[in-house]
């Protein structure tokens, strides 16, 4: 027999952690390393590794193209472009601390679409083969360009079989005819809420009417459409964490039970004043402190609660094809399944490529949707986009799981060659798939809850924590 | 230099062919430290670190090393067939 | 229970006649079509070609659209395919090479090939049929079998075919045709009882049949084919259940669905129900790991002839009704149950006496 090729990881317990390229995976120990390494397997090896997909025979038999099947699976295929993130407007009627780079204030002309970028992303959205079509309307805050989206829209639930639109919007002055365009059934509702009312404040709304105001508005949003129509994401400051259960209360007074934590994505100079590593370290900490409360939390809660990218990542090691977050897909091809349009026309492969080249870093222009659409710039990058033979991600377990960013790295390193380890992305999913593991594996019965609720599952199945021993 | 200072490591004859690249590799994961030789391979630790550990990982490197160069026409293989080639 | 053969007065033909009983004139009007002429309580005259087609049915019964087969001096015609009904299923042959300790349908010598009836009758079924084709082994007339699936999904875009097959007969010369047909418009249900060929091989009672059908499956995958796997758990193959889940998981990933059904009682199921029925209704544990691994690892699963009462209240959703409608009955403890228009009941011959201990209202 032959044993597909597996890549494993030690723990500090002295377990090992084994998965081969199609995400199969089992824990074992370092004498099973031992005589895997060194060509010795003995026949319990064997039997296991067969009983566990993780061997063949012959080229033609079951085992290898259910291999093959399952890796296959593993590779992300862009479909013809449904998806655009579209920009109307810079303007914006709040000012965050953390949103330098691509805001300005309400009264400043000159970043608004005009007639002509309008007419130009109509024209493009015409003529795309897709008969669904999900629109995503970002800024500045869009909602300030109620016109242009009302026109998008109804372009759109013309032209395609299926739409549906989201509105990135901060909630904070909402018009009646804004209420009346967000209260159609296929349009849904995405806000920020950092964490509890006083981190809200400090990072967004600044004064106490404000706060008030926008928290009415949230409210009212859910009252009146359900909390299955809005979502909120938390925005959270390193240097000022808020504790897991202040979160848990803000997001759970509003009906909401998926958290998506975000880090502050700083740009540029404000990254200069943290060594990146030592940020990444406190992160994944605070990250861990967060899933440790869920699990008490979900334990004894009617309704359980998930982080949400954590959530994704679990789902990725169990399954394949959970292609729904654009920054961890393998490959991740830029400039094909989904476009960012701009204030001004410009045309990027992602709204934090369009960020990136605001503060002068990076140009990913790549054209303008009025003048015509250059993919070319994107190929360099698209050939370093999967992440299968990378000379540092060929021998990570988690490799099948994990995907690649390479705009990130570029923002963060100014290279997208830098050693993954050393990458802000590759801490932080080691870490969160280290988690997942453990988890997976843990004995404790309240994990285990978590676990099966997180995996979609009725009850927490041990056969999930294959080992080998 | 003291001998403490330096770590021997003995290569089974099985991996000796894929010290050159182990070296390589290893010292993109260790930039701080020197490595030569072949039987045995001898790594200069230059301060505190962890003996344990730092052979732990230069085995571990063999063993990676191996794997990949022997299954290599596997998965080019599978690659082909997946792809229609 | 609905019967499928409906008492008709013998037509003057010497070869099998396929009609499409019409109360009103079809929209696409076909040579086959037998127009309403008169209704009585008990019977309906229908004029085809100028002759008289009488068919004895009770008032209540909906025949429009129906498609008959009827043969020559046989007082009963077939009802190929009903209409009004979701469960259309044409029985290619009774002949199997294969010998399952629950087989519902046990086989038989004789073969009478229906194919070019059957053509027709799928031809003019209702638009977006979906017409289950079973058997015996439907693929031991394979080259048949494939000429009529060519024929009829050509001519008529919209219809899609359930195929009931061990699997034993897959070859790769066939793989092209059934690409050319559309990977889309066939699901193949085809049954897998073990991890182990021991186990598979005795419930089949045939040697060798698991490592043919891996070979098959093996086939199925490269060529992206849809399959439903099919599990009829019973005594034999129980204690194997979380390792068979272990088996699909990870060597039969690409399949549609997987099926858990519980037994039929009737030809060799009821012969053999006391060796072989499983009450899963005290003891679910191997179906839960089953269930929760497949699920897990993004395997959709589903239990077929499952009755609501005996399963967990959080599996219940996966156990959709899937007993077809003419060999369904329930209970009278049914009567009460809240859960009554989304179970799927009982087969028709099920024993009370001999099956399940945990039944009751929900």
């Amino acid at each position: 027999m032959t044993v597909f090729p597996l890549k494993f990881r030690p723990d500090e317990n002295g377990t090992v952690l084994f998965a081969d390229d199609a995400g199969g995976y089992f824990r074992s120990d370092a004498d099973f390393l031992d005589r895997y390494a060194n060509d010795c397997l003995s026949l319990p090896d064997e039997s296991f590794l067969k009983a566990n997909g993780h061997s063949f025979d012959h080229r033609d038999d079951l085992s290898y193209a259910a291999f093959a099947y399952r890796w296959a699976r593993r590779l992300y295929a862009p479909t013809p472009l449904d998806y655009l993130i579209l920009v109307p407007t810079l303007r914006c009627n709040l000012a965050c601390g953390y949103c330098q780079v691509s805001r300005v204030n309400e009264g400043t002309p000159g970043f608004d679409w005009d007639e002509e970028t309008l007419a130009a992303v109509l024209r493009y959205v015409d003529g795309l083969t897709t008969t669904r079509m999900k629109i995503e309307f970002q800024g500045g805050e869009p909602l300030l360009q109620l016109d242009i989206l009302q026109r998008v829209r109804s372009f759109c639930r013309e032209r395609f079989q299926v739409a549906e639109f989201v509105v990135c919007t901060n909630l904070q002055t909402v018009s009646a005819e804004a209420w009346e365009f967000l209260a159609a059934p296929d349009t849904f509702i995405s806000t920020s809420l950092d964490a509890d009312a006083q981190t809200h404040q400090r990072q967004r709304t600044i004064t106490p009417e404000k706060t008030a105001h926008f928290a009415s508005n949230l409210r009212s949003a859910i009252d009146r459409f359900g909390s299955d129509k809005v979502s909120a994401l938390p925005t959270l400051d390193i240097r000022s964490l808020p504790s897991p259960g202040a979160v848990v209360n803000s997001f759970t007074s509003f009906g909401f039970r998926s958290i998506y934590l975000r880090p502050v994505n700083y740009q540029g100079f404000a990254r200069k004043r943290f060594a990146a590593k030592d940020t990444t370290a406190e992160w994944n900490a605070y990250h861990s402190s967060f899933i440790d409360f869920l699990v008490e939390h979900n334990w004894t809660a009617e309704l359980p609660i998930e982080e949400y990218y954590f959530v994704h990542c679990l789902r990725r090691v169990l399954q394949s094809r959970h292609n729904g977050h654009t920054d961890l897909r393998n490959p991740n091809i830029l400039g094909e399944g989904y476009l960012v349009v701009d204030y001004d026309g410009t045309v990027f492969p992602t709204d934090e490529a369009r960020m990136v080249t605001r503060i002068g870093q990076f140009d990913f222009g790549m054209g303008n949707i009025k003048t015509g659409i250059d993919r070319s710039k994107l190929d360099p990058l698209n050939a370093e986009s999967s992440n299968n033979f990378h000379p540092d991600c060929v021998h990570c377990p988690y490799q099948a799981y994990c995907g690649t960013d390479l705009v990130d790295d570029l923002s963060r390193y100014g290279r997208i060659d830098m050693p993954k380890h050393l990458t802000d992305f590759c801490q932080r999913h080691m870490h969160i798939f280290d988690k997942i593991f453990e988890m997976i594996y843990s004995a404790d019965v309240k994990v285990q809850k978590t676990v099966a609720i997180w995996a979609g599952l009725p009850e927490f199945e041990p056969a999930l924590a294959k080992v080998h021993q | 230099m003291s001998t403490e200072q330096m770590l021997y490591i003995d290569v089974q004859p099985a991996f000796l062919q894929f010290v050159p690249d182990v070296i390589s590799r290893f010292g993109y994961l260790h930039p701080g430290l020197r490595v030569t030789g072949q039987a045995p391979v001898v790594i200069f630790l230059n301060g505190t670190h962890d003996r344990a550990a730092i052979e732990r990982d230069f085995r571990f490197c063999l063993f990676r090393q191996k794997i990949y160069a022997e299954t290599l026409s596997l998965r080019s293989t599978l690659i082909d067939g997946v792809m229609g080639r | 229970m609905i019967d499928l053969r409906l008492k008709v007065d013998p037509l003057p033909i010497s070869e099998p006649l396929v009609v499409r009983l019409c109360d009103t004139a079809h929209p696409s009007p076909s040579e086959n079509d037998a127009h309403l002429v008169r209704r009585d309580a008990g019977s309906r005259e229908y004029d085809i070609w100028g002759f008289s087609l009488t068919v004895y049915v009770s008032g209540s019964e909906e025949l429009d659209g129906d498609l008959l087969l009827i043969l020559p001096r046989q007082p009963s015609a077939h009802r190929l395919i009903r209409a009004n009904s979701k469960h259309n299923t044409l029985l290619i042959t009774e002949q199997c090479d294969q010998l399952c300790v629950m087989c519902s349908q046990p086989p038989k010598k004789h073969h009478a090939d229906l194919f070019d009836e059957f053509a027709i009758a799928a031809k003019l079924a209702p638009r977006d049929a979906y017409i289950g084709i079973s058997g015996g082994e439907p693929m031991l007339h394979k080259q048949r079998l494939f000429e009529f699936l060519a024929d009829v999904c050509a001519s008529r875009q919209d219809l899609r075919f359930h195929i009931l097959t061990n699997g034993q007969h897959f070859e790769a010369s066939d793989l092209g045709l059934m690409d050319s047909i559309g990977l889309d418009r066939i699901l193949w249900g085809i049954p897998l009882y073990a991890s182990r060929p021991d186990i598979h091989d005795q419930i089949v009672g045939k040697a060798g049949a698991f490592a043919q059908l891996k070979d098959s499956l093996a086939m199925l995958t490269r060529l992206g084919a849809s399959v439903e796997l099919r599990t009829v758990v019973m005594k034999q193959n129980w204690n194997d259940l979380p390792q068979l889940a272990n088996f699909i998981i990870n060597q039969t990933p690409f399949i549609s669905v997987w099926a858990l059904m519980q037994m039929e009682r009737i030809g060799y199921g009821r012969m053999n129900w006391d060796k072989s029925f499983q009450d899963t209704s005290i003891d679910f544990r191997h179906l839960k790991s089953a269930i929760n691994l497949a699920k897990a690892k993004g395997i959709p699963v589903s239990m077929y002839n499952f009755p609501l009462c005996t399963v967990p209240a959080n599996y219940r959703s996966m156990a959709p009704s899937t007993i077809s409608d003419w060999k369904r009955k329930y209970l009278d403890l049914c009567q009460k149950c809240s859960a009554r228009s989304t179970c799927g009941g009982f087969f028709e011959w099920y024993s009370p006496s001999e099956g399940f201990v945990g039944l009751g209202a929900l």
